[in-house]
């Protein structure tokens, strides 16, 4: 399997997402390792973020992934960042929660075989979205993931 | 009520500033990571077909591994994930 990487930021706020990862319907994509964290100065800021799914990645700002291993192809997911317009996400699959202090690093990584599944169908991402803040600093996130 | 504890069979690990804090499971109904906390209250459970933990929602109680609900939901037989 490859792997790939890319990142996006976005000012936090109510339901907002910061970075989408997306489907291509050629193969699964498998995410595996996730950062958050702020390059705003810092402050003791109360944040809550989710890693949600959708079905429509809406309109934002195109990023492209990388390949960790420079000799693999571009990758089949997408990615998209900053701030999203006509997106759909769906109700209540919160695939992990996260309670963060604006000046804590966030990371998770995922055991082999417990990584969070993209499904092969067209524009179905997962993604990271800030839930809810005590401000609107800026929120960096990355995800790293197999296809 | 304890904080997070450490986990056998974690299926992920929660880092803070380079610090592992928590380690996390995953539901084998929804694919989704939590972090069990013992004494929290939080409704947890567990599988006996397949084995593993749930994450405790009322739709991940019937038995329904994720890998099915991929294939059904890729297949457009299934609405959501």
């Amino acid at each position: 399997m490859r792997r790939y990487s890319a990142d996006g930021q976005t000012a936090a706020g109510t339901n907002l997402t910061i970075l989408e990862i997306i489907a291509a319907t050629t193969t699964r994509g498998r995410i595996y390792d996730i950062l958050v964290g702020s390059d705003a100065t810092p402050a003791d800021l109360a944040g809550e973020f989710n890693l949600i799914r959708g079905t429509v990645s809406g309109t934002g700002t195109a990023v492209t992934p990388r390949a960790l291993d420079p000799a693999d192809p571009a990758a089949l997911l997408t990615a998209k960042q900053g701030t999203f317009t006509v997106q759909t996400k769906t109700a209540a699959s919160s695939l992990l929660n996260i309670g963060l202090n604006q000046r804590a690093t966030f990371r998770w990584v995922a055991a082999p075989d417990g990584e969070l599944i993209i499904p092969a169908t067209a524009d179905n991402w997962v993604g990271v979205e800030s839930i809810a803040h005590g401000g609107t600093p800026n929120i960096n996130a990355t995800i790293h993931w197999l296809e | 009520m304890g904080g997070p504890q450490a986990q056998r069979r974690a299926n992920g690990a929660i880092i803070v500033d380079g610090v592992q804090v928590a380690d996390t499971m995953q539901c084998c109904h929804c694919g989704g990571h939590f972090i069990p906390v013992r004494g929290s209250g939080t409704r947890r459970g567990f599988c006996l077909a397949c084995g593993q933990v749930t994450c405790g929602l009322p739709g991940c109680d019937e038995h329904m591994p994720f890998e099915k609900k991929l294939d059904e939901y890729e297949r457009g037989k299934r609405r959501s994930l």
